[in-house]
């Protein structure tokens, strides 16, 4: 039973790989290149996608951390935690590949706008709820001092979404489907549900882990 | 010539792509590593 458990899970992940190879090539070499970033702009299509993943796992915290406060589960706890680690590392891909496409695009790495500004933010409040989480030994009292927190610090997620409406920015309105040529369209959507697959794969490992570890503490 | 068009830039394409993978498969491979230690 536990072989073919695992089996599955392998092949789950096996599957994930492929889709996550097939959705960046196509983007890297079957998407045309844009009328004024040329090439450059194929960095949208992991960018873009790490940064609404991103979002996904922050908001998947939010509800966690919502639902702990009310039933106490440490379920929520743990998968509010391994949300937030997997969220963080997005986000850093997403501030960082967004450094490497301003650079060409518009002659910095780095300017202190709106949604850069933002987002970094953002980076820096989940690093902090993670270590405020690494700082407390005891689990019960580090669930009930994450939760409050966990959705406290998703209010800057919307605030990240609409900085480049609210302020004057360099960033680009947010690229969707409905704002991105067409032609861009698959590739977009190909490498944002492929992320999207590898981010609830992230998850359920590091749930599992998480799930040990508070095994391991309770033996003791 | 210049066209508007941004002219190559493909360092910046390879290192954001490889970047990525090198960043999601080291993050997978902690947490294989973290999963083996625990068990």
């Amino acid at each position: 039973m536990q072989n073919s458990k695992s089996k599955i899970q392998s092949f789950i992940v096996l599957m994930a790989v492929a889709f996550f190879l097939f959705a960046q090539y196509w983007g890297l070499f079957k998407s045309p290149p844009d009328q004024l970033m040329g090439h450059v702009q194929k960095l949208m299509y992991v960018h873009v996608p790490c940064a609404w993943n991103a979002f996904i796992a922050f908001f998947v915290v939010f509800i966690s951390s919502f639902i702990y406060l009310i039933r106490k589960n440490p379920f929520w706890d743990r998968l509010a935690a391994s949300a937030a680690e997997v969220g963080v590392v997005l986000t850093g891909l997403t501030l960082i590949l967004g450094s490497i496409w301003g650079r060409p695009t518009w002659g910095v790495w780095w300017t202190w706008d709106a949604r850069l500004t933002t987002t970094a933010i953002l980076f820096f409040l989940y690093v902090g709820y993670l270590t405020m989480r690494s700082f407390v030994g005891d689990k019960d009292r580090r669930a009930r001092l994450a939760a409050p927190l966990g959705v406290i610090i998703f209010l800057n997620v919307p605030i990240v979404y609409m900085s480049v409406r609210w302020w004057r920015t360099l960033h680009q309105v947010q690229s969707s489907p409905s704002t991105v040529d067409p032609n861009m369209v698959l590739s977009l959507r190909l490498n944002a549900f492929a992320i999207l697959f590898v981010l609830i794969l992230f998850i359920y490992h590091r749930y599992q882990i998480a799930l040990l570890k508070d095994k391991q503490e309770e033996a003791l | 010539m210049m066209t508007g068009t941004i002219q190559g830039g493909y360092e910046f394409l390879v290192a954001g792509y490889a970047l990525t993978w090198f960043v999601l498969g080291g993050y997978a491979l902690s947490l294989y590593r973290r999963y083996r230690s625990i068990r």
